[in-house]
């Protein structure tokens, strides 16, 4: 049954691609199909990937192909001449074209899976992965492969000294990413790249165990905190021990009552 | 004996006029008799052995015989400083009533309907300016620190990131601590060697000025200039501050600035915008002002005006509502043209980050929360009254102890630097580590957290203040630890204490809403572990109701607050929450304390006065309320009584009265005059005999205009020996109808005469219309009610010569 889907799902998208070639003019019923298709392609490749994140690097050719049938169902027009956008879009208030096309678009931006790749002058997207991302991989793959051959499949356990052995390419692979981080700015890495790094870490640290800072005592950080707390307090006792007086005097007031009471308590 | 006598006359005058029935013109007789006891100067030119009274003798020693100190002025008591119940007598009133005198009456006539629409044009005009550049300044200020403490934090952390594995975590330390003491060096200098009055947020220093207090230097370009480098460099040096106060202090300069046309900083006059060179016009430029700097930092331009309204202006009409109204909205919108450009968004003026506190989306509440909300507002009026009392202990200890110069310098850098070793302090001892997965922060510190890591402490403290309420609002549940929060406002509660009152431009608002904001999000995340099934409970939600309620619990402002929370979370249905926590802290922090503005007004000994009379007075009249020996002037006086009064005295206004021929004849009162204007005629040389020479010039008020804001004193005036003996008409210049009260006037009745109009001087006067004392600021200002734990009470207040 799968089976028969499956290459059901394969004559649509051969079809999608064959119209386009074949025919300028077609219906937009078919034009709709193949939105349809790419678009469940699309989900179905994002969530495979979901864990670790593969999504930018997996499933770019899907996400082009969603890009090129909903930019085909806005631009083209079928036998009548009727554009297809009149009769596909906004005439309901589901949406769901636009619904389906939103939530693959917004899933890629947020996964700024566009810095993956490189773009075309024009700023389209291309599915070739850019020198970065390539760089990135090869580090990583080495990375992994170290791991891996200090992996003792029958214990199901890291052999110790992966801390000794693999640190060299954990750490230049730590360095580049942190040098991507700094060029490219915060958050628009290819999420691709930061998930792969995020896990890679957490393993180095927590799983294999061969990161696990202590705090240390430092002299001389000990005594630079200890004299800035301290001061305030010699400075305020200091500073009631050897204050003067602060004091104004008080002006009488001319007050009509004064008049009277006053001089006949200092006259008589 | 005689004096004795006299006073027993007195005092049954003074039992009689307990009883108001009694009030005829016959039972005031003694009273007319003591006119004797006025201090005329005018008598004494007339009549030079008069009575018991000489020429050059100080008023006030006369009347208490031989004087005990050597300047009589004063009483034998002294008031350490910081006193809660003394008002300085270095603080003058505003003149917001006009003086109607012939002058301006000539002016009136020359002037058209056209004038007045013109005028009228001139006001809008002028509130556009200043929504304009109130909010330019506050870019420059938001700018500055955002990119300096980027660049700071930055580097911070790479020697941080750097130090952990070298060992060497004292020099991020040092760095830390020195990039904290130079910027609050420089700031602190600044304010301490330059302008004092720039120091602390400027509320209360505007409020002051709105109520009609002359605050010596309170709206120079100079304070601003102060303030703007000064706010700066606090934040950036990373003391518990936020850049709110001073914005509001920097929108009422650059109304008192562009309203008048001219500064006397740069002796530049642009000639322009005359007519509003008269406090009062400039009063109203002010109020706007205020908005327009709330409307700029707050992003809240409601906010701004019901801020104008409740904290600030203690004048207000409708009309001046909408004008404000429109310099705030001018405000954010030209904050918003700039930042947005600034974010990279340029021309989006809906983009959300320029929301301050962010935007909250889908924040709901359900009717069994409000208990809660109410019991948080509680918490936050303890907590508010609490931080009102430290502060004040401490205030007080500052104004006895720290006096010079330096040691305000000293102390603002040694907390720059210990607010630094508390951050590493907390950096260093709680562990608490957050997968960087999410990432909220923008400069993660690993510090002692496995790799792939960052510590959420370091998170709160790398950061300005501002922003790190943001991410106590924001951030997803779970973000910090629950220690970790509990040590952070324990901590930033004492620090931002500690800091509010150090020589320094700083905020009020940013630090307690952090402090709020830190116990709040606790509140939410126990509750949250509490009741583990429910979906209402997130910790950002409680983090803004803690965040109003320490806040509130603090300044004890509650429509403005309420607006402006709701405006700068952008969340217009959360307003209800909001206002029941906030009345909430009001009322648990009034049954303490006062508000932390009003404790710091009180200590400076600013003669404020309140929206109402004192409760219960009725049974105090005129008679006890006024200075009583009043220095007056003849309509045709001297010029070397002029010299000598104004020389001994410190009034600033003094009652013309008709020139007697005898002691015991009536002295009518005519009219008030200024002293500012007297030294104005003198200066100008306005003398009866010298009459040919300036009549051609033709006096006009331009002559009494163009010397405001900043007259001369007397001293300052050149006066020849020849000229002393010349002689001044008066009559022009007074103003010919000042407001009275008569002697058997209640307190009340006075203080509301007093306080609706904005006087600055309320002559008393008895049935025939003679002058027996005058009614000052002080004078009322005197009577102050004191509320503590549900009890009131009034108190009369000491006057010192200067704090």
């Amino acid at each position: 049954m799968s089976v028969i889907l499956f290459y059901y799902q394969l004559y649509v998208i051969f079809r999608c691609s064959q119209d386009k070639i074949i025919n300028g003019v077609e219906s937009c019923k078919n034009r709709l199909e193949c939105f349809a298709s790419s678009t469940s392609n699309f989900t179905q490749c994002a969530i495979r990937h979901a864990r670790p994140i593969r999504l930018c690097e997996r499933c770019v050719g899907y996400y082009m192909d969603v890009l090129k049938a909903h930019e085909d169902i806005l631009k083209a027009h079928d036998e009548g001449g009727h554009a297809c956008k009149m009769e596909l879009v906004n005439l309901d208030r589901l949406q769901v074209i636009e619904g389906a096309f939103n939530y693959v678009h917004n899933l890629w931006q947020r996964g700024q899976c566009n810095s993956c790749f490189v773009a075309n002058d024009n700023g389209t997207l291309t599915p070739q992965l850019s020198n970065i991302t390539t760089k990135f991989q090869q580090l990583y793959s080495d990375t992994q492969n170290c791991f891996n051959t200090f992996y003792n499949v029958t214990s199901k356990k890291y052999d110790p000294a992966i801390c000794a052995n693999c640190t060299d390419k954990y750490c230049s692979l730590n360095k580049y990413y942190e040098a991507l981080k700094a060029d490219t700015g915060e958050g628009i890495v290819c999420m691709d790249i930061v998930d792969a790094m995020n896990s890679t870490r957490t393993k180095w640290s927590k799983v294999l165990g061969c990161h696990i800072p202590e705090p240390k005592a430092e002299i001389l950080l000990i005594i630079s905190v200890v004299l800035t707390s301290i001061a305030p307090v010699i400075f305020y006792v200091a500073a009631k021990r050897y204050s003067g007086k602060a004091e104004s005097r008080l002006l009488k007031q001319r007050r009509l009552s004064l008049q009277f009471n006053g001089p006949s308590a200092s006259g008589s | 004996m005689r004096i004795s006598g006299r006073t027993a006359t007195f005092c049954s005058v003074n039992k009689k006029m307990r009883d108001r029935s009694y009030s005829s013109s016959g039972e005031e007789e003694p009273l007319i008799r003591n006119q004797n006891k006025i201090i005329s100067y005018g008598a004494q030119e007339n009549c030079p052995s008069g009575g018991s009274t000489s020429i050059n003798a100080d008023p006030v020693i006369l009347a208490s015989s031989e004087s005990q100190l050597p300047k009589g002025k004063y009483v034998l008591e002294t008031v350490e400083h910081g006193s809660l119940n003394v008002i300085s007598a270095k603080f003058e009133s505003l003149d917001y009533d006009i003086c109607e005198n012939h002058l301006l009456l000539e002016e009136e006539r020359t002037k058209g309907y056209k004038f007045i629409v013109k005028k009228n044009f001139a006001r809008w005009f002028i509130f556009l300016l200043i929504g304009m550049l109130t909010a330019l300044i506050a870019c420059v200020i938001d700018i500055t620190i955002e990119e300096l403490s980027h660049i700071k934090y930055k580097s911070l952390k790479n020697y941080v990131d750097r130090c952990i594995s070298e060992n060497c975590l004292y020099i991020p330390y040092l760095i830390w601590v020195i990039s904290n003491m130079i910027p609050v060096a420089i700031g602190s200098l600044l304010v301490a060697y330059v302008e004092p009055i720039a120091a602390g947020s400027g509320i209360p220093q505007v409020k002051c000025y709105l109520n009609g207090v002359k605050m010596p230097r309170v709206v120079r370009i100079k304070t601003l200039v102060v303030k703007v480098i000064g706010v700066i460099s606090s934040v950036v040096g990373g003391l518990a501050v936020g850049k709110e106060g001073p914005m509001i202090h920097s929108g009422a300069v650059v109304a008192a600035g562009i309203s008048q046309g001219k500064s006397s900083t740069f002796r530049r006059d642009l000639r322009i915008f005359k007519y509003f060179r008269e406090d009062h016009e400039k009063r109203d430029f002010v109020s706007g002002g205020a908005a327009a700097g709330v409307a700029a930092a707050f992003g809240a331009p409601v906010g701004g005006v019901l801020f104008s309204l409740e904290e600030g202006a203690s004048f207000w009409n409708q009309s001046l509502t909408w004008r404000i109204f429109f310099a705030s909205i001018i405000s954010t919108f030209t904050l918003n043209v700039v930042l947005s450009s600034y974010h990279g968004h340029p021309g989006d003026l809906s983009y959300a980050g320029l929301l301050n506190f962010g935007k909250f989306e889908n924040i709901s509440y359900d009717f069994f929360e409000l208990p809660i909300f109410v019991i948080m507002g509680a918490i936050g009026g303890l907590l508010g009254s609490l931080f009102n009392h430290i502060n004040y202990k401490l205030t007080v200890f500052r104004m006895r102890n720290i006096h010079a110069r330096w040691m305000k310098v000293m102390e603002a850098v040694m907390v720059a630097a210990f607010s630094a070793t508390l951050g590493f302090g907390m950096m260093y001892f709680l562990n608490d580590c957050k997968p960087l997965g999410q990432d909220p922060t923008s400069n993660p510190i690993q510090m002692y957290c496995g790799d792939g890591e960052y510590n959420a402490v370091a998170a709160i403290w790398f950061q300005t203040p501002e922003a790190s309420v943001r991410s106590l609002f924001h951030d997803p549940p779970g973000s910090h630890k629950a220690v970790s929060v509990v040590v952070f406002f324990i901590f930033y509660f004492l620090l931002s204490c500690w800091t509010y009152g150090l020589s320094v431009s700083s905020g009020l608002f940013i630090p307690s809403l952090l402090t709020g904001a830190a116990w709040g999000r606790l509140v939410g995340s126990g509750m949250a572990s509490i009741l583990p099934s429910s979906g209402w409970v997130d910790p950002g939600k409680y983090a803004l109701v803690g965040a109003a309620a320490q806040l509130g619990g603090v300044v004890r402002m509650t429509i403005s607050l309420t607006v402006i929370l709701i405006e700068a979370t952008g969340n217009i249905t959360f307003g209800l929450p909001l206002m029941l926590t906030l009345i909430m802290a009001k009322w648990t922090g009034d049954f303490f304390n006062e508000g932390i503005y009003d404790i710091h007004i009180q200590l400076s000994g600013v003669p404020l006065l309140p929206w109402e009379p004192p409760p219960l007075s009725y049974n105090m009249y005129a008679s006890e309320v006024m200075s009583h020996p009043v220095v007056t002037l003849n309509t045709v006086e001297s010029v070397r009584r002029i010299v000598h009064v104004l020389k001994s005295e410190t009034f600033n206004g003094f009652p013309v009265v008709d020139p007697q021929g005898d002691v015991k004849m009536c002295q009518t009162f005519r009219g008030m005059i200024l002293r500012s204007q007297l030294i104005v005629l003198l200066k100008n040389k306005i003398f009866n005999e010298s009459a040919e020479i300036w009549n051609c010039k033709q006096p006009s008020i331009k002559m009494f205009r163009d010397e405001y804001p900043r007259y001369l004193t007397i001293q300052e005036v050149d006066v020849t020996e020849e000229e002393m003996k010349f002689t001044v008409d008066l009559r022009p210049f007074m103003n010919p109808s000042p407001y009275t009260v008569q002697h058997s006037a209640s307190l009340p009745r006075v203080f509301r005469l007093f306080r609706a109009l904005g006087l600055r001087h309320l002559a008393v006067v008895n049935d025939t219309n003679e002058v027996t004392g005058i009614v000052t600021r002080k004078d009322l200002a005197r009577y102050r009610v004191w509320r503590h734990r549900g009890r009131m009470g009034l108190e009369h207040l000491a006057i010192s010569e200067k704090i």
